[in-house]
């Protein structure tokens, strides 16, 4: 199993540690995919220690800024990931999350489908089948 | 001329094309660091990797050194072997004896995330706080801000940064390929005066860090290797020896740019991959063959030990703030764990507090202190390099005068308690050697290297001048289990213990020799004495203003002693003065002459002498701490 989260700021820790605590196992495979938006993951990883403090392999990948879901998409392809895993960054006035345009561009294109699960700060893609 | 056009040329036109490389990288939204991360990115999984492994980068296997071990040793020999020429070569840029003929520099190779690879020899202290001056640049984002690009230069002597004291400044030098970075190449030298309140490196009349001198914090100061025009003008106008940093800070570049050279030509050579795997394998076998060695020679538990020195500043006179105006003692608990499995945990639980004096130490000083004693004890050959660091744990009570955790405190003359303070670990180390059975490596502990002689003024050329007389870097070596301590040879700060010949010191020093001799029946009594020190005799000359002191020992010795051996004995001067009364009369005076008798050594309260105007002679009789085993 490998889990693709795809982060658009380093302020995203609650979202990766719900991640980890609750989606991933220990022994997977993690790949942070960064967006142009994230200047760098390195407080992130510094505040969270994912192989310390939950015994995954990880890594660390970056978009380029005018990526569109076809880039996102083949990356997954690449990896061969189970899931992929989004923050919630925007959230009505009631507090439920909002599909984001990043996330909807995901979920729009032919090339993956999966089971969408909403949680608490992220938004995660399972199951996934990849298309032609 | 024409060659040295050229190559620097060639290496400007070199980082240009790095540049168009990196520009490239960044357009597509990836970092200066491997496979397009940042920096703090690779800097954040090493340490990750590092921690959850117990491995350093994850390495579980060293398949590089296992695969092929000479070759693995000839490259990380060829490394280690430019570093060490780099340093012998650069170090004849320098006009200050300080580097030229004591050697007080050294260069490290570091990896990006700011890991030393390999060391050359020389003041390997800095092996560690040019780690951490690098790891600062990371950690606040200095690849966004001023950048960290091909061509660049980079100067630090912030102890809370990275550094000991202020008095040594040190260049990095990033090193790029392919528009990534893959190394860093830092040189550390001990500057005369860097513009504190009294002249000399290491003035201690200050009560805080505002009077230490010009601290410039992890500082780009040049790019396409060029110093910045500001750079130029401003560090030379803050201090009172503005030629010799001019060319101190020539070898620093000279000896990185040696350094960058070597490692472009072997990554030519050998291939990028197979750059990267040394580097990270050399410091993974470096942590594995410290705990090997640990476990050896070490028999496992605890080992406690205390060491004690004083800072006399009550009724001085020349303290700069009256709440400054007390006496200190400075408290070392040490105690050093030892684990079946090499571990080795220090610590300095019960450290007193930090005072108002130049003597306070940061993490990185006490952490970089560690590497001149290994080298001097369990890990005596070129093998000394980050992988130790990772070996070892350190605790450091916040708040106390080995981690003051505060930007007000001075650190001058940090040494005074790190040599001190590190006095037990020898005694620890030695504890274990004798449960071994390794009884040819017992030593009783270093000097402590105090009663330097400092000072500045008008000098002989009638120009403005601060001096610094290392002369220190020649103490007796503590008792050994199986026969004395060598004679005037060593300084634990510099494992190249060299006193430089007397002519060099008076070519810059207003201060010539009327004598310098070994100085019999210093090293104690006992069954194994310390190694005898030496004594020198110095007037002052030509000077129309000046002022000298010495600082360090007090009335008390830091080390004490083994086995029932001896304690050290604490240092003493004589400052005798002869001064020319305006009606042509002399007057000859004696200052603080008190004797203490302490075993076989003599000792005397730390003494200070000014003079303003006149002439005077200055007799400085001087012995080398030294301890005994019986």
């Amino acid at each position: 199993m490998s889990t693709i989260i795809i982060i658009d700021s380093v302020e995203e820790e609650s979202a990766v540690e719900e991640i980890l605590d609750s989606i991933v196992t220990a022994g997977e495979t993690v790949y942070f995919l960064r967006l142009s938006s994230a200047r760098g993951l390195g407080p992130l990883i510094q505040a969270i220690n994912p192989m310390l403090n939950y015994g995954v392999e990880y890594t660390i990948d970056c978009l380029p800024e005018n990526y569109d879901a076809s880039d996102l998409a083949a990356f997954a392809v690449e990896v061969d990931a189970s899931r992929i895993c989004i923050g919630i960054s925007e959230r009505t006035l009631t507090g439920k999350a909002r599909i984001d345009d990043a996330t909807q561009s995901i979920l729009l294109h032919d090339g993956i489908s999966g089971d969408l699960v909403v949680g608490e700060d992220a938004i995660i893609l399972e199951e996934l089948e990849y298309g032609q | 001329m024409v060659n040295n056009q050229s190559r620097r040329e060639q290496r400007q036109a070199e980082a240009q094309r790095e540049k168009e490389k990196l520009r490239e990288k960044q357009r597509r939204g990836e970092g200066i660091g491997w496979g397009g991360k940042t920096l703090r990115e690779q800097l954040a999984m090493l340490e990750d990797k590092t921690e959850a492994t117990d491995h350093y980068a994850g390495l579980s296997d060293l398949s590089m050194k296992d695969d092929d071990p000479i070759r693995y040793e000839q490259l990380y020999s060829r490394l280690r072997g430019d570093l060490v020429t780099a340093r012998e070569t650069s170090k004849e840029v320098s006009a200050t004896p300080i580097v030229e003929q004591e050697g007080e520099l050294c260069y490290g190779l570091f990896t990006p995330e700011g890991d030393s690879i390999a060391v050359s020899t020389g003041i390997i202290v800095h092996v560690h706080t040019m780690s951490e001056a690098i790891k600062f640049m990371i950690n606040h984002d200095y690849e966004d801000n001023p950048g960290i690009e091909p061509g660049d230069i980079f100067v630090n002597n912030d102890p809370h940064v990275g550094d000991v004291h202020p008095c040594d400044l040190m260049t990095l030098i990033p090193i790029f390929h392919d528009g990534e970075l893959v190394a860093w190449a830092g040189g550390v030298n001990h500057v005369i005066d860097t513009g504190a309140i009294g002249p000399g490196s290491m003035n201690v009349s200050q009560a805080s860090r505002f009077g230490d001198g010009a601290y410039y914090t992890a500082r780009k100061i040049g790019e396409d290797f060029e110093l910045y025009n500001s750079w130029r003008k401003e560090y030379p106008a803050k201090t009172r020896t503005p030629n010799f940093l001019k060319l101190d800070e020539r070898t620093r570049v000279t000896g990185c740019l040696m350094i960058r050279d070597s490692v472009k030509n072997l990554i030519d050579q050998v291939g990028i991959e197979t750059f990267k795997q040394l580097s990270r394998e050399a410091i993974e076998n470096g942590r594995r063959g410290f705990r090997t060695r640990i476990k050896r020679t070490m028999f496992p538990g605890t080992y406690r030990g205390a060491s004690f020195v004083d800072a006399l500043y009550e009724d001085q006179e020349n303290v700069t703030r009256e709440y400054a105006n007390e006496n200190h003692i400075m408290h070392a608990p040490s105690e050093l764990h030892v684990r079946e499995d090499g571990t080795f945990q220090v610590s300095f639980e019960g450290a007193n507090k930090w005072g108002w004096h130049p003597y306070n130490c940061t993490p990185a000083a006490i952490q970089g202190g560690i590497w001149v004693m290994l080298t001097q004890t369990v890990i005596p050959n070129e093998l000394v390099n980050d992988g130790a660091y990772y070996a070892c744990d350190f605790h450091l009570p916040v708040g106390s005068w080995a981690n003051t955790q505060n930007t007000e405190t001075a650190h001058a003359y940090a040494w005074h308690f790190l040599v001190s303070a590190w006095a037990p670990l020898w005694q620890h180390l030695s504890r274990g050697y004798y449960a071994r059975g390794f009884w040819e490596e017992i030593n009783a502990g270093n000097a402590n290297t105090s009663n330097w002689l400092q000072g500045g003024g008008i000098d002989q050329f009638d120009k403005l001048h601060a001096v610094n007389s290392f002369e220190s870097a020649c103490e007796g070596v503590g008792a050994r289990y199986v026969e004395d301590g060598e004679p005037h040879a060593a300084a634990i700060w510099n494992p190249e213990g060299d006193m430089g010949d007397a002519e060099v010191w008076e070519m810059t020093e207003p201060l010539p020799f009327l004598g310098r001799a070994v100085k019999p029946n210093t090293g104690g009594a006992g069954r194994r004495a310390g190694g005898a020190g030496f004594e020198s005799m110095r007037t002052v000359k030509d000077v129309s203003r000046w002022l000298l002191y010495e600082m360090g020992n007090g009335y008390m010795t830091s080390d004490g002693g083994l086995f029932g051996g001896y304690p050290a004995a604490s240092g003493y001067i004589l400052n005798a003065q002869i001064q020319t009364s305006r009606n042509g009369s002399r007057t000859r005076r004696t200052t603080h002459s008190t004797i203490l008798i302490l075993k076989a050594a003599i000792s005397n309260p730390k003494s200070t002498a000014k003079s303003i105007g006149g002439r005077r002679a200055s007799a400085r009789p001087k012995n080398s701490p030294t301890t005994t085993c019986t």
